[in-house]
């Protein structure tokens, strides 16, 4: 007696078996499989021919996976991947790049001098007082806190304009974001009660929370300015 | 189509599909009916040959695709075109255009005087 449903299901596994996939490919090829069930069906042969068929219309497992393979070659989805992330926000790179360079040379400069003149490159009380005596530690602050305030601000609104942005992408963005944020106030809390000072404390949460939205502003200045630029050469 | 290139076929296939996705949304077995249909069966594609092209437009955020299921609980991949798409669209349509000027004002072999 023949089966329709389990000849699909074994169907589906040899083109498992020849490397097709991932699951939703095998499905969109299943729903092809059907269509063409469906096709031979109306057409009046019986379900065995039909499906005889509609296999054949279809191709060989083995004869489908080259013609995947020789669209979606290893190192063509690899640069495919890589040219998307950096076509993700090439300008806003770009621009943010230009904002850090400055503002990280002057408080690295900056910071050197005084741990120089401290002799002090990594402190608890350094931190715990508010201020950077990591070099280090200022120059990525700098460089990174802009970047990934931009970026998050980016995905979120590519994520409103393009639902195909994925939320998935933009749920990992808020996560890379919200992970910097809080390992930045967790550090300064940590040097703030090792140092067992009230007074302290408040220095550091005050210099934790203003660092925020000084990042933001860089970013949301920068978004501006880009848009504005985008605007005006739209108008040109 | 008899005697048409493959290097023909794969270079078409991308402007007949956005065009196509252009009137409306559509899945795969549609696409490949409804091409065999418009060129009198003389293009006659493979699923083979479809569904790499479609995901790779996809991938290019030319289409986009979304899942529905029927009443009869059947569940169809349908492609949509995207803005960028409708751009890229506008753009192959004036390049195949162009050759298209160009093959026209030749004329054919035929034609054409020794």
């Amino acid at each position: 007696m023949f089966n329709l449903e389990e000849m699909i299901q074994r169907w589906r596994e040899s083109m498992q078996a020849a490397g097709i996939g991932p699951g939703p490919v095998r499905d969109e090829l299943e729903s092809h499989l059907r269509d063409g069930l469906d096709a031979g069906l109306r057409s009046g042969l019986n379900p065995a021919s039909a499906f005889a068929k509609a296999t054949l219309d279809l191709g060989q497992p083995q004869d489908l996976h080259r013609e995947y393979h020789a669209a979606h070659p290893f190192w063509a989805r690899v640069r495919s991947l890589l040219r998307r992330r950096v076509e993700l926000f090439p300008s806003d790179m770009k621009l943010c790049a230009w904002a850090a360079i400055p503002t990280s040379c002057y408080g690295i400069y900056f910071s050197c001098l005084n741990a120089y003149a401290n002799r002090i490159f990594f402190s608890r009380e350094t931190l715990a007082a508010g201020h950077y005596g990591s070099a280090i530690q200022l120059g990525l602050e700098y460089t990174l806190g802009p970047l990934i305030c931009l970026l998050t601000i980016r995905a979120a609104i590519r994520y409103l304009h393009r639902p195909d942005f994925g939320p998935a992408r933009t749920l990992a963005m808020f996560w890379v974001a919200s992970a910097w944020y809080i390992g930045t106030f967790l550090l300064m809390l940590w040097a703030a009660f090792g140092e067992g000072s009230l007074d302290s404390n408040g220095r550091a949460l005050l210099s934790s929370l203003s660092m925020r939205p000084r990042c933001l502003t860089i970013a949301v200045a920068l978004i501006a300015y880009h848009d504005w630029r985008k605007r005006l050469q739209r108008q040109s | 189509m008899a005697g048409m290139r493959k290097e023909l076929v794969a270079a078409s296939a991308e402007p007949m599909i956005l065009a196509l996705l252009a009137r409306g949304e559509s899945y795969g077995y549609a696409i490949i009916q409804e091409i065999s249909r418009r060129s009198a069966e003389k293009i006659q594609w493979t699923e083979g040959m479809l569904y790499p092209v479609l995901h790779r437009l996809e991938e290019n955020r030319w289409i986009k695709s979304r899942w529905i299921e029927a009443e009869n609980g059947r569940k169809r991949k349908y492609y949509s075109l995207t803005k960028a798409g409708q751009k890229e669209l506008a753009e192959q349509h004036d390049n195949w255009l162009a050759v298209h000027d160009v093959l026209s004002g030749l004329g054919k072999a035929d034609n054409v005087q020794p």
